[in-house]
């Protein structure tokens, strides 16, 4: 890391406990937030944990509905590229695990699929919409049509649970990740393993394809994980490209949307921005003192007027401004 | 225990030990076996400042930038990520070369080439570095990476090679050389880049046998003396993993052909087709084809196939 600057408290644009409650609640009782996610239009922000699916407003975090959810601990919720759908991936501890498909903006239950035994961790979508890559504790990857939620196809080949899942820019490879400390390259349209990326030393916790800014460059994946590094992958070609080192262990990647930054929650209550061609550094305090288990960035544009939201334990979510540069990209 | 020999045990349980790990990490990703293995920047892109700790002389225990140090000059840069008998005679064919034509007539710096030492544990390499100098006989100065085993992040290096060996010029990278099987007949390859640079002619396997000290053997052993280095350069060629079927059978025709009716070249190959057939890793070494010429020159011209014929 080449330099590590922090941001003032003006960098706090709001702060709420889990649950509706405002800070000052009863935050120790909350369950930690586990599944963040922007709606298509920016407005809306979906959160999700053991207590369920809120969706608030943005930026000002005010509860302003609820949706049922059989899935007893919530992991992740992405929403399809063209907007219409939300999926929702969880379950239960070593008892059950699945992914449920709902209308958006409706938050209707489409269909859902709960066949498995155990936690499913991460959803991606392809970015046509018609497939979601369900990636679990069974260390297998489910490719479900959206339409239907048929299983299109398994990926197998991971030792251990899958944690995290995202696609290439062009749908053509998905990039799976998780307990066994690897990244495994998939063809999307045979399923095909076609490589596998073992860099990192501890389990991958989270992942983040670049936007698809210069369609001529290689798409490049973010990888997190235990061993305290950011690695950044070209997976098309298996090339590990640079790696950062963060004082604490990350726990959630995501990129702005121009690609110019990448920003990583961890451990220790903070929030990093990294400039991924030079691997400077900034940080900021989240509010939250341990573990900021979700990170989300709003869609569209420059981030640099933006805020992004952030949640972890007891419940709390906030909002954060961030050191994003709006200038040209760098790549 | 002697100090000398001691310092051989040393060395030598490191290369066993290196050795082992290279093992283990082959065998852990076999579906890449023919894939191309990228590490570090790649060529026209940025040779980015980073940190070590010098090792011998003037350097020893001083932190210094192998980019700074090279200040736009051609350089040679070898991060050595595993120790093994192969990956050291290359290391020593590279840097021997390279420091050779380091000053130019007038005695001014026109090749800088440098070893970087990775190592979870820099104290550790230091030390081990210090005592086996001799043993080693590095003739470019040697840092230990600051940080660790993977070396600076900027440069993405590829913790399951043996070698990186990058060369730039001006900060830029004009060649990257990701190696897994490293052995002394990539020396020519490597050095045509060098040689590039400084507008010289390319060496060949002969020059470089020839102008190497031990006869290109290294520390712990290696090839007989007296061995045909084309015969020699031809075989080390089959263990590399990225031939195809074309180019295997057209390195064993060369071999077949510089063997028939030479009874010492076909002793030679023997030994080495017998020696490798008989390693813990044989299965991991090159590729299916190639081992299959191996394993038939083992058979023909090995101590069994020599005997089998007297009978």
């Amino acid at each position: 890391m080449k330099a590590m600057g922090r941001l003032g408290a003006a960098a706090l644009l709001c702060w709420l406990g889990g649950s509706g409650l405002a800070a000052g609640g009863r935050p120790g009782e909350e369950p930690p937030v586990t599944a963040l996610a922007f709606a298509p239009d920016g407005k809306e922000l979906v959160a999700g944990s053991q207590a369920g699916i809120e969706i608030r407003a943005w930026p000002d975090l005010g509860v302003l509905r609820r949706i049922e959810t059989s899935l007893a601990h919530v992991h992740d919720i992405a929403f399809s590229p063209d907007g219409r759908w939300m999926a929702v991936a969880g379950g239960r501890p070593a008892e059950s695990g699945g992914v449920e498909l709902r209308a958006w903006p409706s938050g209707e239950l489409l269909w859902t699929k709960a066949a498995r035994e155990d936690l499913v961790y991460s959803v991606a979508w392809s970015p046509d919409s018609q497939s979601l890559y369900c990636a679990g504790h069974d260390a297998r990857v489910f490719v479900r049509a959206a339409e239907s939620g048929a299983t299109v196809r398994v990926l197998e080949g991971h030792s251990r649970p899958v944690l995290a899942a995202c696609v290439t820019p062009d749908g053509a490879m998905v990039v799976t990740a998780g307990v066994d400390q690897s990244l495994r390259a998939w063809d999307a349209s045979t399923g095909e393993c076609l490589r596998v990326l073992d860099n990192h030393t501890g389990t991958v916790r989270d992942l983040a394809m670049r936007p698809d800014a210069d369609p001529d460059a290689l798409a490049m994946v973010a990888s997190v994980s235990d061993d305290g590094t950011v690695r950044l992958w070209q997976p098309t070609i298996g090339r590990l490209v640079r790696f950062a080192r963060l004082p604490a262990a990350p726990l959630a990647v995501e990129w702005t949307p121009d690609g110019a930054r990448l920003l990583v929650t961890a451990k220790n209550g903070r929030l990093y921005a990294i400039d991924p061609d030079t691997l400077e550094v900034a940080s900021a305090p989240t509010a939250i003192a341990s573990w900021v288990y979700s990170l989300a960035v709003p869609p569209g544009g420059h981030a640099g007027d933006h805020g992004v939201a952030v949640a972890g334990e007891n419940g709390q979510i906030g909002a954060l401004r961030v050191p994003i540069p709006t200038g040209e990209d760098t790549r | 225990m002697k100090p000398f020999r001691a310092t051989i045990s040393i060395a030598c349980a490191v290369f066993a030990l290196a050795a082992d790990a290279r093992t283990q990490a082959d065998a852990d990703e076999p579906e890449q076996a023919a894939e191309e293995v990228f590490s570090g920047p790649q060529k026209g892109e940025k040779l980015v400042s980073f940190k070590v700790v010098g090792v011998y002389d003037e350097l020893a225990g001083k932190e210094f930038d192998p980019v700074g140090n090279a200040a736009g000059k051609p350089t040679l840069i070898v991060f050595v990520h595993k120790l093994t008998r192969p990956s050291h005679r290359l290391v020593r064919m590279l840097t021997d070369y390279a420091a050779d034509r380091s000053l130019d007539e007038a005695g001014k710096q026109r090749l800088v080439p440098q070893i970087v030492w990775l190592s979870a544990d820099p104290s550790a390499a230091r030390e081990y570095l210090t005592k086996t100098r001799r043993v080693l006989g590095l003739r470019a100065p040697v840092g230990v990476s600051v940080d660790g085993l993977e070396g600076p992040g900027a440069y993405g290096l590829n913790r399951n090679v043996t070698l990186t060996v990058l060369i730039g010029r001006a900060g830029r990278v004009t060649a990257n050389f990701a190696l897994l099987q490293p052995s002394d007949t990539d020396a020519p390859r490597i050095l045509a880049e060098v040689a590039k640079l400084l507008g010289e002619e390319p060496p060949t396997m002969e020059d470089l046998l020839a102008a190497a000290p031990d006869g290109g053997r290294g520390m712990g052993g290696g090839m007989r003396r007296g061995t045909d280095p084309r015969l020699l350069a031809s075989f080390e060629r089959l263990k590399t993993p990225d031939l195809t079927i074309e180019q295997i059978a057209a390195i064993a025709a060369q071999i077949d052909a510089r063997v028939k009716a030479q009874p010492d070249r076909q002793t030679d190959l023997g030994r080495l087709a017998g020696t490798l057939t008989k390693r813990r890793d044989f299965e991991l070494i090159g590729t299916a084809a190639a081992r299959e010429h191996i394993v038939r020159w083992a058979k023909a011209y090995g101590r069994r196939g020599r005997e089998g014929q007297r009978r």
